[in-house]
């Protein structure tokens, strides 16, 4: 027995000290704060939950299946669980959501029923797979080895994931808007205003009704059905002027009145001035009427293209050329400062892929006429093809100067510039005629069409513009399919997820022969037709047509 | 003062015991979870007629078929696409854990996957996905044109209208026999190894 006062006096502060040390030792969990600031941690957390990599760059670590190791890289948190957090399904496997609406409420029920996750109980589940419950996960969940940062940051990263409405909403409004370009031609742009200005009174006029039932909270009242209406209202967005004004135009119509996603739309020109905004602010684009898209490496996630346009056509018509032809010239042809440039730049492109072809430009200014010079500048140079990038006039005034000399070079067209032109016109100078066509073949369209054309013939919409209008109703059907499915969680991440999942939804394209959805896909047509005019005579069954995914 | 210092070690041992007892939780956990697992598949025997068509592999190679599945090894083929989300990368890295748990053995084996998005599926998309994933010599990544695909997955009993309905399923083939046999839902790297036993220790 210790005697001396001032021994057991050390002692007893020794012992409070311990106590103190071991009392804060116990409150830290078992992941501990670290020195990065909260706006760092969540962005380290979005960078585990998005790619699966440390902070060091490496892939985590994790095991599925109970026994088969694989990498975070293969396995990111978003694949399965999505951008939006809210989760998929696919095939027997259904994906539970792990947005912060979904993993911090209880989930009462039969079905995995368990209390809210904490921080604590979150670390667990993503690194043992034992839910709050004490229930394991089902094997095809990975079991993460994360080192404590990247554990804490991920923690931290998904208490803000899908946790609040997106902006563009008030309590009885979603606010919606589409893109017109000022100098697109008047008739042009009505065609497809007055699609959307009438697909919008339907679903508001349908929605009405079941918003006037909230206000009976009856015994069928339920939640989550009666909080997902909104009244559409569409806001068009005119751009005037010169593309580089563009982005200060957007922005002002944004702060005027934020929109919760853009449909639709079109200008004249490319299109990358609008994907740009789109992609900086989050803001779903949903396919607008261009063949001018932005395709770039790093892999854009907010605005959805029915093809990648001119540059499809390109790659289509070149992969043509390397399975008909072994090496030789090829000279294009357009006009400057239009569509028909922006074609040739990306077969310029496209054409580095293939090193057995030289590409010459011929560019014509826009005023310039053409004569004979200009075809002889062609026959000159062309080699084995021409492509010609020319509007329906621009290419009939070319193929009238030809002389009666027959050239084996091929010339190929692009039928999105050539609009509606018969065949035989097509062919009438030209022999070896062969068309870029990503449409359907002109034996389907009337069929392909006939959905959209009792809806429009039904609203009344004259029909002055098939391609246009067609399109412009199958982007409002799907933003329509997706707010279906998103119901109350107005999250623009969980609206392209649920795009992007696109069942059901191939049924309703007339223009495109096919149009494919899957996660993160950006351009959903794939593919486009050559067509051999040269094979169509009168009375004689279709030309050849070889269906080419470049 | 006895008190007092059992008191503390009483502490300090609940707190360090506190933090210890997450992993402990686990590894009981991952042994539930590999009991409950067990056979959780389906395995049934099938023939099925492999149609004269040929593919493309991830390096753009032609592959006609039947004269690739003429040979005198075994084979595992499954359907994936490489945008697949959920069962398709567990797919492949259960592929990839199987040829590694085999060792040698692996190299009597052919491991075949074959694209049901062939349109986004290109060669070069083949290749970024199997970067990904560890796969051997032995695995070839087969895509095609769209209705190619689509036969050959009716001749498989595997074909869905929309990609994002397709089940997990994986069909392995003896040498030199016609019956395949088909595991139905998400087997493990060790499942499959004892299916393959099965298979060839007959």
């Amino acid at each position: 027995m210790i005697k001396t006062i001032k021994i057991r006096r050390a002692l007893h502060r020794a012992a409070l000290l311990m106590l103190f040390a071991a009392g804060v030792m116990g409150q830290k969990p078992c992941f501990a704060k670290t020195s990065l600031t909260d706006s760092a941690q969540v962005l380290l957390g979005q960078q585990v939950y998005r790619q699966g990599r440390l902070d060091n760059s490496q892939p985590a670590k994790a095991l599925v299946l109970d026994d088969v190791p694989v990498s975070g890289t293969q396995f990111p948190c978003l694949n399965c669980h999505r951008r939006s957090g809210w989760g998929s399904a696919e095939g027997t496997k259904p994906v539970l959501p792990v947005s912060v609406g979904a993993l911090f409420s209880p989930r009462t029920g039969n079905y995995r029923r368990r209390p809210s996750y904490t921080d604590k109980t979150l670390a667990r589940v993503i690194k043992t797979g034992i839910d709050p419950a004490g229930i394991p996960l089902d094997s095809a969940m990975p079991r993460y080895d994360l080192p404590v940062e990247e554990m804490t940051a991920l923690v931290a990263y998904l208490k803000t994931l899908s946790k609040e409405n997106s902006p563009g909403l008030t309590s009885d409004d979603i606010h919606l808007a589409t893109i017109i370009g000022e100098n697109v031609e008047p008739e042009t742009s009505k065609a497809m205003l007055d699609v959307l200005n009438e697909f919008f009174q339907v679903k508001n006029s349908q929605t009405r009704g079941e918003v006037k039932r909230v206000t009976h909270r009856g015994y069928f009242f339920n939640d989550y059905k009666h909080q997902s209406y909104r009244k559409w209202i569409l806001h068009p967005w005119v751009l005037k002027g010169p593309p580089a004004s563009w982005p200060v135009q957007l922005k002002k119509y944004y702060q005027q009145q934020p929109v919760f996603a853009l449909i639709s739309g079109i200008v004249k020109g490319d299109w990358a001035p609008i994907h740009k905004f789109c992609e900086k602010n989050q803001i779903p684009c949903l396919l607008p009427n261009s063949d001018q898209p932005v395709v770039n490496q790093q892999k854009d996630f907010y605005t959805l293209y029915f093809s990648k346009g001119f540059i499809l056509e390109a790659g289509v018509i070149l992969e043509h050329l390397a399975r008909t032809t072994s090496r030789g010239k090829i000279v294009q042809v357009f006009r400057t400062g239009g569509s028909g440039a922006f074609a040739a730049r990306a077969l310029k492109k496209a054409a580095a892929k293939y090193p057995q072809f030289t590409l010459n430009d011929l560019s014509l200014t826009p005023g310039q006429t053409i004569d004979k010079n200009t075809w002889e500048q062609i026959e000159n140079t062309q080699g084995v093809a021409s492509v010609l990038w020319l509007k329906k006039e621009d290419y009939l005034a070319l193929a009238a100067q030809k002389n009666s000399s027959e050239t084996a070079a091929k010339s190929y067209l692009s039928s999105s510039l050539l609009g509606q032109v018969d065949v035989a016109t097509l062919t009438q100078h030209l022999q070896t005629v062969f068309l870029a066509d990503p449409f359907n073949l002109p034996e389907v369209r009337a069929a392909r069409f006939r959905r959209a054309e009792i809806w429009l013939k039904s609203r009344k919409i004259n029909i002055s513009n098939r391609r246009i209008q067609g399109q412009t109703l199958f982007a409002c059907m799907v933003f329509g399919e997706g707010m279906m499915h998103i119901k109350q969680h107005f999250q623009r991440d969980y609206l392209l997820d649920v795009i992007d999942h696109g069942e059901g939804m191939t049924a309703y394209t007339n223009s495109y022969p096919r149009l494919s959805f899957g996660p993160e896909q950006r351009y959903l047509a794939k593919g486009a037709y050559i067509v051999d005019l040269s094979r169509k005579k009168v009375d004689s069954p279709m030309p050849h047509e070889m269906w080419i995914v470049p | 003062m006895k008190n007092l210092l059992v008191f503390l070690v009483m502490t300090l041992g609940f707190f360090v015991a506190g933090c210890a007892a997450h992993h402990h939780g686990g590894k009981h956990a991952a042994h539930q979870s590999m009991m409950k697992n067990q056979g959780h598949y389906q395995r049934t025997l099938e023939t099925y007629a492999v149609p004269d068509v040929d593919l493309i592999d991830q390096n753009g190679n032609k592959v006609n078929l039947p004269a690739y599945l003429q040979s005198s090894q075994p084979y595992a083929l499954n359907f994936i696409f490489t945008t697949c989300t959920t069962i398709c990368p567990i797919m492949t890295a259960t592929f990839s854990q199987f040829n590694r748990e085999l060792g040698d053995d692996s190299n009597e084996l052919h491991l075949i996957s074959i694209s049901i998005d062939p349109e986004y599926d290109k060669p070069e998309k083949l290749r970024t996905y199997i970067d990904k994933f560890k796969m051997g010599s032995n695995f070839k990544f087969l895509t095609g044109d769209l209705d190619t695909i689509i036969r050959v997955e009716k001749a498989f009993n595997s074909y869905t209208p929309d990609k994002m309905l397709h089940r997990p399923s994986t069909i392995f083939k003896e040498a030199g026999s016609e019956q395949w046999v088909r595991i139905e839902g998400l087997a493990s790297g060790s499942d499959l190894v004892t299916e393959y036993q099965r298979l060839v220790d007959k």
